[in-house]
């Protein structure tokens, strides 16, 4: 027999059960954002087979191999009939769109997740190792699911934060630390076989190695948790920081852009989008794994305080899609070369080598460097408002910066109620200017005016004392149409046309050890990425004599946008561009697209996560989940909530009858103290996982446990001759069962650790155990 | 409580061997005072026990076996390589027992060696004539003694066998239409080689469910194999021992079947366990009603065994396999009977359990 103890069986049901339950939860949790429902239902289905039929398999002694082939040649019959029927033309005209997709699911979930499941389930019975496996799934469905949530994507997971946000809380986070920690140590405990303090710890530290490692293997870095200082903090020390960029402004050059490759409307708009359109979720996140590394300081809100000053152009920009800001539009706009521009700061003052935010306070009076704290900021006069068309939108900034970004050329900025302090470290209402007409309605202007006094014509004007900048300008405008010769916008369009033909967009290289990175870009490779592309076109601008300035920010690629009115800003869309400044006109934007770029498009915004920020910006603090019935339909809150009572009934129910049990033997009369004496004590081993065996006689448990209570073989053959004896003479005295009982008790205390004895203290199941 | 449970004596029973007085073996009955109780039979059990390892090292187990089929009245089948002790554990048995009724004229022991041209009037006995007094009478076969070791069983005609089969299950014999009584202790060891079975006719398993147990022999361990070399041509010390004498042996039956106590749910284990075998898909033909009256003494002997006055799930355990092994057939292919009945007594020892633990 006490071969047969060392065998590994079938699992006692509750335990199957409590798997198939497990298995149920990770397999919703793995499958609900990526299978049709048909196929999630055949999952469920299939888990409980599979775990019906290898408990079945184990008990029939199936052997090892059998099982394996079976399992094995479910799934490969599972996964061909179901790619045959989604590549069979035949069969997929017969079934429809609908029917194919359908039975294509249910063929694989049901009957390849069936085969692999049995073999996983048969095997976990069969050897610890597998076990462990198990408890390995389990933790990756909950982490995988959460790993989601990172990279501020604060709408993942779905399910779980909508209703979180229709209770009111809008920082998911702790809710998701709970769970995990929770989930973590309900399968250290669920899975954990028994018997050894050994395996009990390695199956721990698998069940906890699966998750750090699934967390950090999927994504490193979790932005979202980088601390955020007061916003108007960071504004009031702007004024400082702007002097300290005289030296360096080169970090918001840097911040410069990322994507804007692709932004070139009339080339990618249709071409590159369609086909890296429609990668999910998942695979955004991923490529957010970058180079850019984690620091969200490098971005256009780190402004100029950071402060490596030898590098004019820093490190390359972020990488993140971290959440920057959203902005709600309260008018209709469609941006007409289709890319937005939400504008922080200019660069104008030349600086020896390249272009600086101007402190002096007499220049780029258009553009607003404060927040309004108490009342509207507004911008100095533009020339000619006639030309623009006014657009009211609102900010609401995810992360710090040190200016306001605001759209196109801002008019004026008010503050604004911050609907959602926990989220949102600034908000304000803006009123920008924005430009309807096409540029070339703008032909036959001068660049400077006349009106603009020598010093003001001068800094806008002035470029590196190197002659090559204005021997290629010439060139290229070579061949100018002698009929705009001397229009300044003609002349820009040209230059911009030149870069855009020859330049080569690209993040791998940055010129960083160049004493002039502007020169060592135009005149060397051409390749470079905005930063490059802007000064580059500002110093041709001004060798030519027209007023230009790099403008730095956000530019937002809305060609793939499905609409709406709110607009999500990511940390990797910053952006640098040119702006040129026409009289009568003033300042308008004149980016450069490149044609070459070894850059992937801009990552499609996550529509949900953008319309639920925007929900809150507007005041909805359910972020429009409450009135959404798609998100509704699902009631998570009131699953939540049966399940929580149920499972609190069930722990006072399962403790009760513990306590219970424990104390009968002190409770019950002589006749039965025997049994109840027994139970105590079989209780007690079952709490830390001894339990006998099926087949096993109460004699040879008593035996195998003999080293731990020696006198525990002496009560069982009471209790035997109680109830098997003769029954005349059956009448063992309860006093004996009792001093037994105390006995065994006391070389338990004495022979079982306390961390062991604990732990069967709080097992609520072990009594369920007992055979 | 009448018996108290005490610890396994010595071997050699040498406690018992200090205490009486007379030692001789042809004396008059030094324990003829009586069986009175489970405690006397248990130090005869004992003594028999001493009895036959004194003879036969490392064999433990079957003399165990041996201890209980021959307090359980029943008969054993020993399979086994020649050569491994079988006529030696035979014959120290039938010593070990004395005649206390020298006037029946049975002997204690005797041997039969069965060949194919064996005759059952060679078993059983003869009618002879008696040319003095001008009649027939019967002369006794060598069944007619206490303890009869069956050489080979399996070597001889099926009418031989039969004939050896109903003096077992009968406990007579039948010549010319008169039937003789065979003594009270009868008791057969048979034994048969499991290889080697050209020319051998196998029993049936009508005839193999009349032998209480059918025990497998393993070979024994080394230093037991070492210690018969040592031992070997020694002079013997078991004339020290005392020998038990047949009534003692007849009363401890008695006692064993009326002191110890086999409680309803044991006997409703053993009846669900035959019962689970008979359905098993694995076997042909499953255990007979008779084997489980036949075990029922024999649990109860090994209780008596371990110091019990009443039967437990673990002497069901233990005995299960060598009562029923035997008297099954299986299903073609399926060779492991062992292990077909170590799965179908799971479920009712199970339930058995749990019954103790539930109460009436």
């Amino acid at each position: 027999m006490s071969r047969d103890a060392r065998h590994l069986g079938a699992e006692a049901i509750p335990v199957q059960i409590v798997k198939v339950i497990v298995y149920l939860g990770a397999g919703w949790l793995i499958l609900a954002p990526l299978a049709t429902p048909v196929g999630i239902g055949a999952a469920g289905v299939a888990v409980v087979i599979a775990s019906v039929l290898a408990g079945v398999a184990v008990r029939k002694r199936l052997r090892p191999r059998a099982a394996l082939t079976l399992g094995a040649g479910a799934f490969a019959v599972g996964w061909l009939a179901s790619s045959l029927v989604r590549n069979s033309a035949t069969l997929a005209g017969g079934l429809g769109v609908e029917g194919t997709v359908w039975t294509s699911d249910a063929l694989f979930f049901g009957v390849a997740l069936l085969g692999a499941l049995f073999s996983v389930r048969y095997l976990a019975q069969r050897s610890r190792l597998v076990s462990v496996l198990e408890a390995a799934i389990a933790v990756f469905s909950v982490v995988y699911t959460f790993a989601s949530h990172r990279y501020c994507q604060l709408n993942q997971p779905r399910d779980l934060v909508d209703w979180l946000l229709e209770q009111g809380i809008s920082d998911p986070q702790p809710v998701l630390y709970g769970i995990g920690t929770a989930v973590m140590l309900l399968a250290i405990v669920m899975f954990m076989r028994r018997q050894s303090a050994w395996k009990t710890l390695f199956s721990m530290a698998v069940a906890i190695g699966v998750g750090v490692g699934v967390y950090f293997f999927i994504e490193t870095d979790n932005l979202c948790n980088s601390p955020k200082p007061p916003p108007w903090a960071q504004k009031i020390g702007d004024e400082g920081e702007e002097k300290s960029a005289k030296d360096d402004q080169d970090g918001d050059p840097a911040g410069g852009q990322d994507k804007d490759g692709d932004g070139k409307p009339d080339k990618d708009q249709n071409g590159g989008g369609g086909g890296k359109g429609d990668k999910d979720k998942d695979k955004d996140d991923k490529g957010g794994k970058g180079q850019g590394g984690g620091d969200g300081r490098d971005g256009p809100q780190g402004g100029g305080g950071s402060g490596d000053g030898d590098s004019p152009y820093g490190k390359p920009p972020p990488n993140s899609p971290q959440p920057v800001a959203v902005v709600a539009f309260h008018d209709d706009y469609d941006a007409k070369d289709q890319v937005l521009y939400f504008r922080q700061q200019v660069q104008s003052r030349f600086d020896q080598t390249h272009l600086s935010v101007d402190s002096s306070g007499k220049y780029d009076k258009d553009v607003i460097t404060t927040y309004p704290t108490t009342g509207p900021v507004t911008a100095g006069p533009g020339e000619n408002p006639d030309l623009f068309t006014t657009l009211p939108t609102s900010v609401y900034l995810l992360a710090d910066h040190p200016q306001p970004i605001s759209l196109g050329q801002a008019a004026e900025l008010r503050p604004l109620d911050n609907p959602n302090p926990d989220l949102f470290v600034a908000s304000y209402d803006v009123t920008s200017y924005v430009l309807p007409e096409r540029l070339d309605r703008l032909l036959g202007r001068k660049s400077v005016p006349d009106d603009w006094d020598e010093a003001t014509a001068e800094h806008y004007t002035e470029i590196p004392d190197d002659p090559r900048y204005r021997a290629l300008s010439d060139e290229i405008l070579r061949d100018i149409d002698l009929r705009f010769y001397d229009d300044d916008l003609m002349k820009a369009l040209l230059i911009k046309e030149w870069l855009e033909k020859h330049g080569y967009y690209t993040l791998k290289e940055t010129h960083t050890d160049a004493t002039d990175p502007t020169a060592s870009f135009l005149f060397g490779t051409l390749r470079g990425y905005c930063v490059h592309f802007a000064n580059a076109a500002v110093f041709l601008f001004r060798s030519q004599g027209i007023a230009a300035r790099v403008a730095v920010g956000y530019g937002v690629d809305t060609s793939k946008r499905a609409g709406g009115s709110n607009l999500l800003i990511l940390g990797n869309m910053a952006h640098a561009w040119p702006e040129i400044h026409l009289e009568g006109v003033g300042w308008i934007t004149f980016d450069v697209y490149p044609e070459q770029s070894d850059e992937p498009p801009q990552q499609i915004v996550d529509q949900s996560l953008e319309s639920m920020l925007g929900e809150i910006a507007r005041k909805d603090p359910t972020g429009g989940r409450a009135d959404d019935p798609d998100a509704a339909a699902f009631p998570f809150g009131a699953i939540l909530l049966v399940l929580g009572l149920l499972a609190a009934a069930l722990g006072v129910a399962l403790y009760g009858v513990k306590v219970f049990r424990r104390l009968a033997p002190l409770l019950t009369g002589e006749r039965d103290k025997h049994r109840w004496a027994m139970r105590a004590i079989l209780d007690t081993f079952a709490d830390v996982g001894v339990v006998r065996q099926r087949g096993e006689t109460r004699e040879a448990f008593a035996r195998r446990v003999a080293d731990v209570t020696p006198t525990f073989d002496a009560l069982t053959m009471a209790h035997l001759r109680a109830a098997l004896g003769h029954p005349g003479a059956s009448a063992a005295p309860g006093a004996t069962v009792r001093d037994l009982y105390r006995q065994v008790r006391a070389e338990y205390r004495h022979k079982v650790p306390l961390y062991r004895r604990l732990y069967g203290a709080l097992n609520p199941i072990g009594w369920l155990m007992v055979r | 409580m009448s018996f108290a449970p005490e610890s396994e004596p010595a071997p050699d029973a040498s406690d018992a061997l200090a205490a009486p007085p007379a030692v001789a073996a042809a004396a008059p009955t030094p324990t003829a005072a009586g069986i009175h109780g489970l405690t006397d039979v248990r130090a005869l059990a004992e003594r028999l026990r001493g009895w036959m390892r004194a003879s036969v090292m490392g064999r433990d187990d079957v003399i165990e076996l041996i201890l209980i089929a021959v307090l359980g009245d029943g008969h054993v089948l020993l399979e086994d390589y020649p050569g491994s002790g079988k006529t030696t554990l035979a014959n120290a048995l039938g010593n070990s027992i004395f005649d206390d009724a020298p006037d029946d004229g049975i002997p204690e022991f005797r041997r039969l060696q069965f060949t194919p041209d064996l005759l059952p009037s060679d078993v059983t006995g003869v009618m002879v004539f008696d040319i003095e007094s001008n009649t027939f009478h019967f002369r006794r076969g060598p069944v007619f003694a206490y303890v009869v070791l069956v050489d080979e069983i399996n070597r001889t005609t099926p009418k031989v066998q039969a004939a050896l089969l109903e003096a077992m299950a009968e406990k007579q014999v039948t010549v010319d239409n008169i039937s003789h009584k065979l003594d009270e202790l009868f008791f057969v060891i048979a034994t048969q080689n499991p290889l080697d079975a050209v020319g051998t006719y196998p029993l049936p398993l009508a005839q193999l469910d009349r032998f209480l147990f059918k025990i497998r022999m393993k070979h024994i361990d080394r230093d037991s194999e070492l210690e018969v070399l040592r031992t070997w041509g020694l002079p013997r010390e078991k004339k020290a021992l005392p020998k038990v004498s047949r009534s003692d042996v007849l009363s401890a039956r008695r006692i064993i079947r009326d002191q110890v106590f086999v409680s309803q749910p044991v006997q409703e284990c053993l009846v669900d366990i035959a019962r689970a075998l008979r359905e098993d898909r694995r076997v042909l033909q499953g255990v007979s009603t008779r084997s489980l009256v036949l075990a029922i003494p024999a649990l109860q002997t090994l209780a008596m065994l371990r110091g019990r006055d009443f039967v437990t799930p673990e002497d069901i355990s233990r005995l299960v396999v060598p009562i029923f092994q035997h008297r099954m057939e299986l299903v073609p292919g399926v060779e492991d009977v062992e292990l077909v009945i170590r799965e179908n007594v799971k479920g009712p020892l199970d339930a058995l359990a749990r019954a103790t633990l539930r109460g009436a």
